[in-house]
């Protein structure tokens, strides 16, 4: 075995040999290395980015969503997580957003935002009078622009903005504010 | 100084005990080794096979997570973003591919290896039978591997594979199909990835030597040489299969190429491309029953010499044979040509074998060569010096070849730098005074 050479060798105190041997496996050790190295970012194999969606979207026909009611849909890609919920309010709950100061985000009367809770990113229910709840964890969002009302998330929903072609009545989505299942920080 | 030694003193102490651990388990039976000399390269060739696997596993492991068991568009487009667009892909479905034909390649030179030498006998008789048996489940694994790429050579190989399946039976196809497209590929996709890596590693148990000692330098080569055979040929896409457009014919797999040559002559399927087949596996595993004589040496048993010689050339032909007139249209090869080949080939090797008999005989025996080791002085050093400066500049070609993009680069030298660090080991082991 190397080991016993080894040993050998010290103890009869041949100093030559001795520090061949230490050379010998610092330069194999050196190789060792040199070896490893490119197998270090290989790492890189298991990240990949993800293919970012489309900017704009057409979403639903202004005729086709009267006021009241909700449009699930799916922005900026077709995952589950990008489930968004387009809705279209009436004009007293237009009246009650402004005087609870939660009009930023109404456009026209509609509003949009993805429905990934910002706890643990459960999807959300359906609007419900004033409120869109969670089922996981009992939070709940604002039905006006999505920001949490209560329960245990720490930031609003994303709000998907939105843009509309007097012209024909087409609704697009064009942007997002804030990050699927993260939130956003107003 | 002394904080310096204390500490690699702690560390030795470390790896001992984890070496003492590892005795324990039944890794006792695997030995790592450096031998002071040139290990002879036939006697690795079984470690060569199951390293081959072992690195296949390893390469195929991170491709499950990219790859789509759906037929056609879905597959095939997973594993040209795999290709294109993940870092590593392209290298990593290049080890993975040559990994197989390294395990076909060198499992077929160890059977050659084990018959000329005549390790079948005694109580190796049945790892020769597990050998066999091993080898078909190679090629079978080999073969579902790129059945799973939805590429025209693939469905070709999977229109194929069906049509003789239903030759046998047409239990067999539904076996191998299932209900459908989808099934085929789910299929496939799970004898590649479960079932068959199942039964070989069952058989891989029945194998094996009851202790094992594995020449470090030797497999660490190994891996060396998959990395730069990736970087000469690396793994193909080919044309994406569509069922609208006849695809261009393209051969199979060299080791399928015999059994092409041999469906080429147009006999029935049922003969050339099942029974045939079947019918050597069987008798090669009666080999250790069908050699009675005593005498181990290959001159004191010619008819044997003589199979195998004839086997081996033959194989090489039809081989060959099959590459000539694949057209489109494809020619037939006449029947006439592939018996007379085969009874020339016999007749030759017969005559030839014949010939050297006496001087086989008489041959003087080769020198052992010395087992201490047989670089001397300063040599090593400075050898290991230059492998060291050799793997330097090989890893800075490496770092501009990844980002440049260029992947046959890349996996070229990645693998000089591996084959650096065995010729490295070889070289400290050999440069021991005993």
């Amino acid at each position: 075995m190397p080991e016993d050479n080894l040993n050998e060798e010290i103890e009869g105190e041949e100093e030559s040999k001795f520090s061949r041997r230490i050379f010998l496996k610092f330069f194999m050790g050196v190789s060792a290395v040199l070896t490893v190295v490119p197998f270090v970012p290989m790492i890189q194999y298991f990240f990949t980015k993800e293919t970012p969606g489309s900017t704009s979207q057409k979403l639903v026909n202004i005729n086709d969503i009267p006021p009241g009611t909700t449009h699930v849909f799916f922005y900026p890609g077709a995952e589950d997580k990008h489930r968004s919920f387009l809705i279209h309010l009436t004009e007293e709950e237009v009246a009650m957003a402004e005087a609870q100061g939660k009009a930023e985000y109404i456009t026209d009367g509609f509003v949009a935002y993805n429905t990934i809770c910002s706890h643990l990113q459960c999807p959300t229910e359906l609007p419900e009078h004033e409120s869109v709840v969670c089922p996981c964890h009992g939070a709940v969002f604002s039905k006006f622009d999505g920001s949490v009302v209560s329960g245990p998330p720490p930031r609003a929903l994303p709000i998907v903005t939105l843009e509309l072609d007097q012209s024909s009545g087409d609704i697009f989505a064009t942007g997002m504010i804030g990050n699927i299942g993260i939130g956003r920080e107003t | 100084m002394q904080k310096v030694e204390s500490l690699v003193g702690r560390v030795k102490d470390l790896l001992r005990w984890i070496d003492d651990r590892f005795n324990a388990t039944v890794l006792a039976s695997v030995k790592f080794d450096m031998p002071p000399t040139f290990s002879y390269v036939f006697s690795n060739l079984g470690m060569a096979t199951i390293l081959c696997f072992a690195i296949a596993c390893m390469t195929g492991l991170p491709l499950l997570l990219y790859y789509k068991p759906s037929p056609w568009d879905m597959a095939y487009d997973s594993i040209r973003f795999l290709t294109e667009n993940v870092a590593f892909g392209h290298l990593l479905r290049g080890i993975h591919y040559h990994a197989s034909n390294g395990m076909v390649l060198f499992s077929i030179i160890h059977a050659i290896y084990v018959f000329f030498k005549r390790l079948y006998k005694g109580r190796f008789d049945f790892l020769w039978i597990t050998g066999v048996l091993l080898g078909v489940v190679t090629i079978i694994l080999a073969f579902t591997g790129y059945t799973l790429i939805f590429n025209d050579r693939a469905v070709e190989a999977q229109n194929i594979m069906l049509g003789m399946a239903e030759t046998v039976h047409p239990i067999m196809k539904s076996l191998l199909a299932g209900t459908g497209l989808n099934d085929r590929a789910l299929r496939l996709y799970g004898f590649h990835i479960g079932i068959i890596p199942a039964i070989m590693l069952v058989l891989i148990g029945l194998h094996l030597p009851r202790s094992l000692r594995i020449s470090a330098p030797m497999a660490i080569g190994v891996v060396g040489v998959l990395f730069v055979a990736t970087g000469i040929f690396p793994a193909e896409l080919g044309p994406k299969f569509d069922p609208q457009v006849t695809p261009e014919f393209m051969p199979p797999e060299w080791y399928f190429l015999w059994v092409f040559a041999l469906l080429r002559t147009w006999a029935p399927v049922l003969w050339v491309g099942i029974a045939l087949p079947g019918a050597l596996v069987v008798i090669m595993m009666a080999i250790p029953w069908l050699d009675r004589g005593r005498r181990p040496k290959l001159t004191d048993r010619p008819e044997f010499a003589v199979i195998g010689v004839t086997s081996i050339v033959y194989w090489i032909y039809l081989t060959f044979r099959a590459l000539i007139g694949v057209g489109p249209p494809a020619q037939q090869i006449l029947p006439a040509e592939v018996v007379g080949v085969f009874l020339l080939i016999l007749g030759a090797s017969t005559f030839v074998l014949r010939l050297l008999t006496p001087w086989l005989k008489n041959k003087p025996r080769a020198k052992k060569k010395p087992s201490t080791g047989y670089l001397q002085g300063n040599l090593p050093l400075v050898i290991l010096a230059l492998v060291i400066l050799a793997q330097a500049a090989l890893l800075w070609a490496f770092s501009s070849a990844f980002i440049q993009g260029n992947t046959e680069i890349a996996a070229l030298s990645m693998g000089f730098v591996i084959i650096g660090l065995g010729v490295a080991q070889h070289v400290y082991a050999a440069s021991y005074p005993k």
